[in-house]
């Protein structure tokens, strides 16, 4: 059976496909690495994003998808090989070390890349910055993670609340 | 701006699933963040999918009675290196009698006009991670007595109704109360229960052994013992000649017959992972081993004990010079959902109690000094459920909790 044309790798040079940020960047990418979201994966499978179409993203800003796109590039070789398997521990090292240092961010960047890659159902970075958030929560106050995580002032009776919880459950805040 | 408060609950979920349950603190000040995040925590849907995700919830510690007060003195003792559970904390004039379902049970001499018949004794429930309590009010049977032959249990009333416990952030909880009267004038003893319900806030009927004509003299073990929740069923320790079932659906109370030629006191009924009745003593053969055993139902009916793993006790405690007569070595406590068992063993005169992880096969001394039973604390629910429960814990109040703090000081 003969391979589909738009198979990967038939000609040595690998596929690509043309994302649109909503504010209307274009953006070349494997498909490869696209192919890492599960919402893109389908609609490349089918032959878009090719030629001069572009898969249009109107919930992602070019900032966010640029970032995406930075996160996908990285983890498409792996994700080729069905994950870790044949990954060296060098190559698995390198790869913690990016992940460690791409969730470096604030938190608004943060929420924008939680939501995509919610909207683009990327499952390890959906992961990557579960864990950010989780590891931001950790040791810290109610108060702090507010802060933290861009929480908006709390009202009076919020902060009494909180206030409340602290006094009753004094052992978590020693 | 864009902040993290503006996700929907699904995706705030994917965070706080990952925070574990060996530091309930982190858990438990999450859920003080926003009211939102304290009722997605709440959620019993959540509370499955994190156990499925991080395991049952780790021992954070265990009450156990510390000797030479009079009449009681309980004490809390945390577990580990986790910084995130509650601290030691004494509980004085109080006697442990069950730890289940993260509340523990105790009996304290009773106050009011009873207080007037000397040895009256009332039951409290206390939750260790928010460190309140509710005393109960008094049967109106046979008054509790010091000199009866009783033991109590605690559970969540989800559990008790047949739930799979995951409802239990009601916070509603029933205690069950077993005794052995004295004789009546035929000179019987008289088995009985009763069920203490939160929801209704008293005590149910009293119910009375079915076998009691049958039996001269089965007391209640007098000394605090755990007793074994399997299934539908709540095993408390008597005697060597038996032991007693109570069905929590049909509120049955029977006698059965325990494992065959034990030691009785060194034995400790529990419920085995698999869901079964078990029970873990210690034998002498020839060298001395932990060992556990599990009830078989045989096809007439007939039930049979079949051993199960053992530990030797050698292989355990290398550095430990054990006194080598088993009845210095006994098993004192286990964690319902666990392969822990603690043991009491007597060494250059003192007895020590060491938390067993028989998966393992390890061994760590938590307590010197013991004089009965111990029993672990886990929280059941993630704490921030219990915070959830203990809000709205029927009975109790601000006066509750200053009174504690009196008593914990």
């Amino acid at each position: 059976m003969a391979a589909p044309e738009s198979g990967d790798g038939n000609n040595g040079a690998a596929r690509m496909v043309t994302l649109i940020s909503s504010d209307n960047t274009r953006f070349e990418v494997e498909a490869a690495a696209a192919s890492l979201s599960q919402t893109l994966q389908l609609t490349i499978l089918d032959g878009g994003g090719g030629g001069g179409d572009g898969i249009p993203l109107p919930n992602v800003d070019s900032a966010t998808l640029s970032k995406v796109l930075e996160y996908c590039i990285k983890h498409a070789p792996a994700a080729a090989n069905g994950g870790a398997p044949n990954a060296t521990a060098v190559d698995r090292a390198e790869l913690e070390r990016f992940d460690n240092e791409f969730v470096n961010i604030d938190q608004s960047v943060l929420y924008s890349l939680i939501m995509a890659a919610h909207n683009l159902e990327i499952e390890g970075l959906q992961s990557l910055v579960a864990k950010k958030v989780a590891d931001m929560i950790k040791g810290k106050s109610p108060m702090e993670i507010r802060r933290t995580l861009g929480f908006p002032d709390p009202t009076p009776e919020e902060q009494a609340e909180m206030n409340a919880h602290m006094l009753e459950y004094g052992w978590a805040y020693e | 701006m864009a902040s993290l408060d503006m996700l929907a609950d699904d995706l705030v979920r994917e965070f706080l699933i990952l925070l574990t349950p060996d530091d309930p603190a982190c858990l438990l000040r999450a859920s003080h963040v926003c009211s939102r995040w304290r009722r997605i925590l709440a959620d019993p849907d959540f509370y499955r999918r994190h156990r499925a995700l991080h395991g049952a919830s780790p021992i954070l510690g265990f009450i156990h009675v510390v000797r030479g007060y009079l009449p009681y003195h309980s004490r809390f003792v945390p577990i580990g290196h986790a910084p995130g559970g509650p601290a030691a904390r004494d509980l004085p004039g109080w006697l442990v009698l069950d730890c289940r379902h993260g509340r523990a049970l105790f009996v304290t001499r009773a106050t009011g006009p009873d207080r007037k018949v000397q040895g009256t004794l009332d039951f409290i429930v206390w939750n260790p991670l928010t460190n309140t309590h509710i005393r109960l009010p008094r049967p109106d049977m046979p008054p509790l007595h010091f000199r009866q032959n009783f033991n109590a249990a605690v559970l969540c009333a989800a559990d008790t109704e047949g739930g799979d416990h995951l409802d239990c952030h009601r916070g509603h909880f029933h205690v069950v109360y077993v005794w052995t009267q004295p004789p009546d004038m035929s000179g019987r003893f008289l088995i009985s229960a009763c069920v203490y319900s939160s929801v209704t806030r008293r005590w149910g009927e009293w119910w009375r052994c079915r076998d009691s004509a049958r039996y001269s003299y089965f007391p209640v073990d007098v000394r605090p013992c755990p007793s074994a929740r399997v299934g539908d069923d709540l095993y408390f320790r008597g005697s060597r000649s038996h032991m007693f079932q109570y069905k929590l659906s049909t509120q049955h109370l029977s006698v059965e017959q325990p494992p065959p030629d034990m030691f009785y006191k060194s034995l400790l009924y529990m419920s085995l992972q698999d869901g079964g009745l078990g029970y873990a003593t210690v034998q002498q053969e020839p060298n001395l081993c932990i060992s556990l055993w599990s009830r078989e139902t045989l096809p007439n009916g007939d039930a049979q004990w079949a051993r199960g793993r053992a530990i030797e006790l050698d292989m355990l405690l290398p550095n430990v010079a054990i006194e080598p007569a088993y009845n210095n070595t006994v098993v004192v406590g286990f964690a319902e959902g666990t392969d822990v068992i603690f043991v009491a063993v007597r060494s250059h005169g003192t007895h020590d109690i060491y938390m067993v992880q028989f998966n393992s096969q390890s061994a760590t001394k938590v307590l010197d000094n013991y004089i009965c039973s111990v029993f672990p604390y886990k929280t059941f629910c993630i704490p921030v459920i219990a915070e959830t429960a203990a809000g709205k814990e029927p009975g109790e109040s601000s006066s509750a909790r200053q009174s504690h703090q009196v008593a914990g000081n």
